[in-house]
């Protein structure tokens, strides 16, 4: 608990899978309720996607998952051509905050990295 | 696939179905749109009357695929993926017609579908299994919970380890079996959210883009893309979504896994 798991990959949509893997078992972890869950994973899908659509050839893509009692944090990073991070006005961006709690992007050094955190339910039975 | 490939008959576009207003339009359009620079806002506009236009020629091309297992709307979604790059990639310079052009690349887009689908339908039965037990199981914990259970508890109620449900989830996502795709459940009793959602415009209002959105998002069957608005303009869980649709969570899920892949496959993953 509380360590991060980190994952690195070529940055290609076949790759992907991996990434979704890893996501779905911190999430268990960190004991989200299944739809949560399956929602973060799709989160995690679009962000890997934004970063591999300009990652330059033969690059890696990083996802490092933080679990922390029922809180996750997933940052989701690789070299990008991109002088700018993902606007908020994209379809991808109206799909990442509807699936997570909070999301935030960066360019820095060319490299886009896409940050989101996202909170499972309390242990107490409703 | 391509054995047993019907031969072509007339394309819409030279049917007279296309008035020669019709294709005195195309040819202004196509011509503007190859002048047009990338990060022009009309390239969109353009861009979208091209592919609505042409939205009957890829119906036509996807009834030579009918008779094989797949819903004509989702070789219809698919095949326009195809359009909107033949949209992008047209040369009108080379004196060729667009309908000619257009074709090998919806065909091929719809091809390759079937070959998506060759490959992700051999489920291993152990999995499938899994997958029922999990979806059952969901259902029955949801009610007793009044949220969707977590893995933990899953694999408490069930007996199985945390692992064997991960696994069963991922390969609901993984693979998705024709059957599962098919119109089979509650497609015809879904009741008429469209009704409540409001029109498309409004909820794409503030999306950059949409030019290009909303006609990926029409050409999704109506369920696929009710469930889009849903969940992403109207904010509702998954777990509400299933309720309302009356499918099980884990299909809304790979619905929604599915969807996304087709819209970005569309727009380019940037838009």
């Amino acid at each position: 608990m509380g360590s991060d798991i980190v994952l690195t990959v070529p940055a290609q949509s076949a790759y992907v899978t991996l990434a979704r893997a890893a996501t779905a078992a911190a999430c268990a972890q960190a004991d989200f309720p299944l739809d949560r869950l399956d929602d973060i994973r799709l989160a995690v899908d679009e962000a890997c996607a934004l970063v591999i659509a300009d990652a330059p050839d033969g690059a890696d893509l990083q996802v490092v998952l933080t679990v922390e009692g029922n809180h996750i944090t997933i940052v989701v990073q690789g070299p990008s051509r991109r002088e700018l991070p993902v606007a908020t006005n994209t379809f991808a961006w109206t799909v990442l905050t509807a699936l997570v709690d909070e999301v935030s992007t960066d360019v820095s050094d060319g490299s886009l990295s896409i940050r989101m955190q996202a909170s499972g339910v309390e242990s107490v039975a409703l | 696939m391509s054995d047993s490939e019907p031969t072509s008959r007339v394309p819409p576009q030279r049917s007279s179905s296309w008035s020669s207003q019709d294709r005195d339009r195309e040819r202004v359009l196509l011509a503007e749109f190859a002048g047009l620079d990338v990060s022009d806002p009309r390239r969109a506009v353009v861009r979208d009357e091209l592919v609505t236009m042409h939205v009957p020629l890829v119906h036509y091309l996807a009834r030579r695929f009918r008779d094989r297992g797949e819903p004509h709307d989702d070789l219809v979604q698919v095949g326009t993926i195809g359009l909107i790059k033949a949209v992008d990639r047209f040369d009108p310079e080379r004196g060729v017609e667009f309908s000619t052009y257009a074709t090998p690349t919806v065909v091929g887009e719809i091809k390759r579908h079937f070959r998506d689908k060759g490959w992700s339908v051999r489920v291993p039965r152990r999995l499938q299994e899994m997958r029922m037990a999990i979806s059952k199981a969901t259902a029955e914990l949801s009610q007793t919970l009044g949220r969707a259970p977590t893995v933990r508890e899953l694999a408490t109620h069930m007996g199985v380890s945390e692992d064997e449900v991960l696994d069963g989830i991922e390969s609901a996502q993984a693979y998705s079996t024709l059957s599962l795709d098919g119109a089979s459940d509650a497609e015809s009793e879904a009741p008429a959210l469209v009704d409540s959602l409001g029109t498309d415009d409004e909820a794409l209002e503030n999306v950059e883009y949409r030019e290009t959105l909303r006609p990926l998002l029409a050409a999704l069957p109506e369920r696929e893309r009710q469930i889009i608005l849903l969940r992403f303009f109207h904010n509702k869980t998954q777990s509400e979504i299933a309720q309302e649709v009356g499918v099980s969570q884990m299909h809304v899920s790979r619905l929604l896994v599915k969807s996304l892949a087709t819209l970005r496959g569309g727009m380019g993953v940037d838009a």
